[in-house]
């Protein structure tokens, strides 16, 4: 295929303008932060970081390309983590049934959403800017309105502890793998994988050289790998990607627009039900209030990393690249110094900068 | 007599595709200019032109209106200049008053307060000239199309229109409805307007028009005095060749073996109240059945309820391969084997975003449960093969489906369906926006799919089309079945006839 230098420019340009700019935004902070930026400890505190909305973004990712939207996550993550809460203070539930009761929770709301949305035929914002309010209600109702601590210290390990060396090396060895698999059938597009490649090396070196892979990261690495294969791989994808693409077509096709709305939504939940379980070993404790604007930052993960807003086409490995964009931002400005009012003017100006360089966005 | 509007050497292409090709037209004070040309010669293309739609910059060549040299921007600027455009599907404000509607974009307004007044009675006074039988205080949507056509161009009037361009204006008008426009054309004629009237019915040119230009292939090609000329030379000249080749030699494949049966199917569309039906007819193997109709006739929609469209609740005896379904769902009728083309390529079949493979597979992989696995890569080879059997032109299977033609979409969109392998087809305009080459092909693929034993149910609006592909049609009027027709009943005028419900006179 003969393409003009031009239209590789572009090309290339679609491909890893995420990236470049995550890589940009890396090595100012790093210029300005003397170095600091680029430890080990603060390059695995970074990941750490991005995980729950890393997890939360692949979610959404698969909602906004139905053209859809989902307000109420930040809700849900607060509810489900009451619930954890509850299950683990009050009820004395061991860890497994603690993760189970919030995956059923997230899963549950979640479900709900996807079959108003699709049995009542409402707008996906009003549905779920309604359950955002009830779920919000519920987890005050449930905790009383205070917090609930301490957690297990099983929960706390988990959210805060390490693999060890050799568990380490076996889990980049097997994402390196898949990499080199991958960058083999795209032999001819080398260049798109040069950045995540570079991307992986910094991070390996910083978990061998700090303590070792997170065990939350490896949770934002299986989610974000599910949501691909969903996406890429079978036809609940195919189904997602054409509804987003032009729903009316999807109808003729004859594609199953109902179930995969109820699917992308429930799926949506179930994420949420998991992050929730996360935050709440994070905080050592589940608090009615938590989740404030979670939502908010998944859908500008999933924007700024390229996916339409119209629905139709992006990916949830620009949705990863957006949500560890956006803890980039967070991470530095706190080695800086610089205060949290100011914070989210930057953040709210580097998401309008991203999203109008992508012509992704600009075409919705 | 000087020209009130004079078009020269206008070219403008779309990327590669030349649309206009240094094509001139002039129209003079009090005449009445019919357009004629086949779909795709570039009618609509040059009076976009005209209408300023494609600013001065996208196109070679000059627009002079009253002997003045013209050069619009946007549609405003022509508007100022005195020339209005009728569009062929109205884009009028159906929740909106008539007189609201005639207003649009041209508020009269004091310090941004409207001027309801003023805006009432301009309404009046202008449809008053046109004889207008209803009240500017009623709803857009209350209106017939004919209503409605009237308001345009009575907006057009009110904003000192002296050029009204009329895109196929009766193609969706009743009789009567088509006779009171003629006599408001031909009074504004008698008033000094000049009308582009762009037509593809022979008897409204031959009884409205003074002159007539035909378009072939983006070039002028004639323009003569409609005294001066017969029909059958206008058509030769349109299609540029005698009609006998555009079609593939009909050759039947029709079996004595019946595959569909169904007998006073009614469907029911709620949430417009649409009530079409009774239909009883017979599909056998290998028969191509057209459908013949005015537009809104509801051959689409009933063949869409019988395909188990869940938008219409439906009774009736259906009797498919011996055994009796009831559908719920399109993917239903598909499971058994039924396929459809809709007739809306760009908003009812185009995945705009998604890759020729993608566009392909999706009917087929959705009769699969939502977590089975797609094997990309036999995707993407199949894709392939089954385009280029075809003959459709592409690059590479990861191509945009929007970077085709028009032909080329559409033979994407065969292949969605033909994966499935069906054996009743349902094709909706199916030739719909295609260029005259790509049309010949389809043409030759129908008849190579009944050839195998495949049945089509065909709704065409172009009626040589229906008549040179069919091998009986059944001509609908408001819903109902009115006549079926064998081949040696075809006739135009017949069809017609029957479509407008006249046909028992």
């Amino acid at each position: 295929m003969g393409l003009g230098a031009g239209e590789q420019m572009k090309n290339f340009w679609r491909q890893n303008g995420a990236w470049i700019g995550f890589f940009v935004l890396g090595v100012v902070l790093t210029i300005w932060t003397g170095g600091d930026f680029l430890s080990p400890r603060n390059l695995t505190n970074l990941l750490r970081q991005a995980t729950l909305n890393g997890i939360l973004a692949a979610g959404m990712t698969m909602v906004i390309l139905t053209g859809g939207i989902d307000l109420s996550i930040g809700s849900v993550v607060a509810l489900c983590g009451i619930l954890v809460g509850l299950s683990q203070v009050m009820w004395g539930h061991s860890l497994e049934v603690s993760i189970l009761i919030a995956l059923a929770a997230g899963t549950g709301l979640g479900l709900i959403n996807g079959l108003l949305i699709s049995t009542l035929r409402l707008a996906p914002f009003v549905i779920t800017l309604g359950m955002m309010v009830i779920a919000r209600g519920l987890a005050l109702i449930f905790s009383g309105g205070s917090s609930i601590s301490p957690m297990s210290e099983g929960l706390n390990n988990l959210a805060s502890g390490y693999f060890s060396e050799v568990i380490t090396w076996v889990l980049l060895g097997v994402v390196l793998l898949f990499f080199l698999r991958h960058l083999w059938q795209q032999r001819s597009q080398f260049w798109n994988s040069l950045f995540p490649l570079i991307a992986l090396g910094i991070f390996s070196y910083s978990f061998f050289t700090y303590r070792g892979f997170p065990y939350l990261a490896l949770f934002l690495l299986a989610i974000v790998v599910v949501t691909w294969v969903l996406l890429n791989k079978t036809v609940l994808g195919r189904g997602i990607y054409a509804l987003g693409s032009n729903e009316k077509a999807a109808y003729w096709a004859g594609v199953p627009i109902q179930k995969v709305k109820i699917a992308v939504y429930t799926l949506m939940g179930l994420y949420a039900g998991l992050a929730a379980f996360l935050l709440t070993g994070r905080l050592n404790g589940a608090d009615p209030n938590a989740g404030q604007l979670y939502e908010l930052d998944a859908i500008a993960a999933v924007v700024i990393g390229g996916v339409s807003l119209k629905g139709g086409s992006g990916s949830v490995l620009g949705s990863l690249i957006g949500a560890l964009m956006m803890a980039t931002l967070n991470n530095g400005m706190d080695l800086l110094g610089v205060s949290s009012f100011y914070q989210m003017v930057l953040k709210g100006l580097i998401i309008i900068l991203a999203v109008s360089l992508d012509r992704n966005q600009r075409e919705a | 007599m000087s020209s009130l509007i004079e078009l020269k050497g206008i070219s403008k292409s779309f990327g590669p595709v030349q649309a206009l090709k240094d094509v001139s037209l002039n129209l003079k004070p009090g005449e009445i200019l019919a357009l004629v040309g086949e779909n795709g010669a570039g009618k609509s293309t040059l009076m976009k032109v005209l209408s300023g739609v494609y600013p001065h910059k996208e196109f070679k060549g000059t627009i002079q209106v009253s002997g003045q040299s013209a050069q619009f921007a946007s549609p405003k600027d022509s508007e100022a200049a005195g020339i209005s455009l009728i569009h062929q599907e109205l884009s009028t404000f159906p929740d909106l008053t008539v007189a609201e509607n005639m207003v649009v974009g041209h508020w009269p307004a004091k310090k941004g307060w409207l001027k309801q007044k003023e805006i009432f009675e301009k309404a009046q006074h202008w449809l008053k000239q046109l004889d207008a039988d209803f009240s500017p205080q009623q709803k857009m949507s209350s209106l017939s199309v004919g209503q409605q056509q009237v308001v345009e161009i009575a907006k057009a009037l009110s904003r000192n229109s002296k050029v009204l361009v009329l895109d196929e204006p009766t193609s969706s008008l009743t009789n009567r409805e088509s006779q009171k426009l003629f006599a408001i054309l031909k009074d504004l004629k008698s008033k000094g307007c000049g009308l582009i009237y762009i037509s593809h019915r022979m008897e409204e040119i031959f009884a409205l028009a003074d002159r007539v230009c035909v378009l072939r292939d983006g070039q002028s090609v004639a323009s003569s005095e409609i005294s001066k000329i017969t029909e059958a030379q206008l058509i030769q000249q349109m299609v540029g060749r005698s009609l006998e080749n555009m079609f593939p030699e009909k050759q039947s494949a029709v079996k004595n073996e019946t595959v569909l049966e169904v007998k006073d199917f009614v469907a029911h569309q709620k949430s417009t109240n649409l009530k079409l039906g009774p239909l009883s007819f017979h599909l056998k193997k290998g028969e191509i059945l057209g459908f013949g109709g005015l537009l809104g006739a509801g051959r689409s929609e009933i063949l869409q309820a019988l395909a188990g469209d869940s938008l219409y609740q439906s009774s009736g005896a259906i009797k498919y391969q011996g055994q009796m379904p009831s559908w719920k769902h399109l993917r239903s009728s598909y499971q058994q084997g039924w396929g459809l083309v809709p007739e809306d390529r760009k908003h009812q079949s185009l995945l705009p975003s998604r890759s020729l493979t993608e566009n392909c597979g999706v009917l087929r992989l959705s009769q699969k449960s939502l977590f089975s696995w797609v094997k990309e890569k036999a995707e993407a080879e199949r894709t392939e093969k089954d385009l280029k059997a075809l003959k459709t032109r592409f690059h590479s299977e990861a191509q945009k489906i929007t970077d085709l033609s028009g032909g080329n979409q559409q033979k994407v969109i065969f292949t969605r369906v033909l994966q499935n392998a069906p054996e009743v087809l349902i094709l909706d305009e199916p030739t719909r926006g295609v260029d005259v080459g790509a049309k010949f092909e389809i043409y030759q693929m129908m008849q190579a799919w009944v050839a195998q034993g495949k049945s089509i149910l065909l709704v065409s609006s172009d009626l040589p089309e229906l008549m040179a592909m069919s091998d009986r049609i059944l001509v609908m009027s408001h819903g109902k079945l009115q006549k079926e027709l064998n081949r040696s009943e075809f006739h135009e005028e017949v069809i017609m006839k029957w479509a407008l419900g006249q046909g028992s006179k």
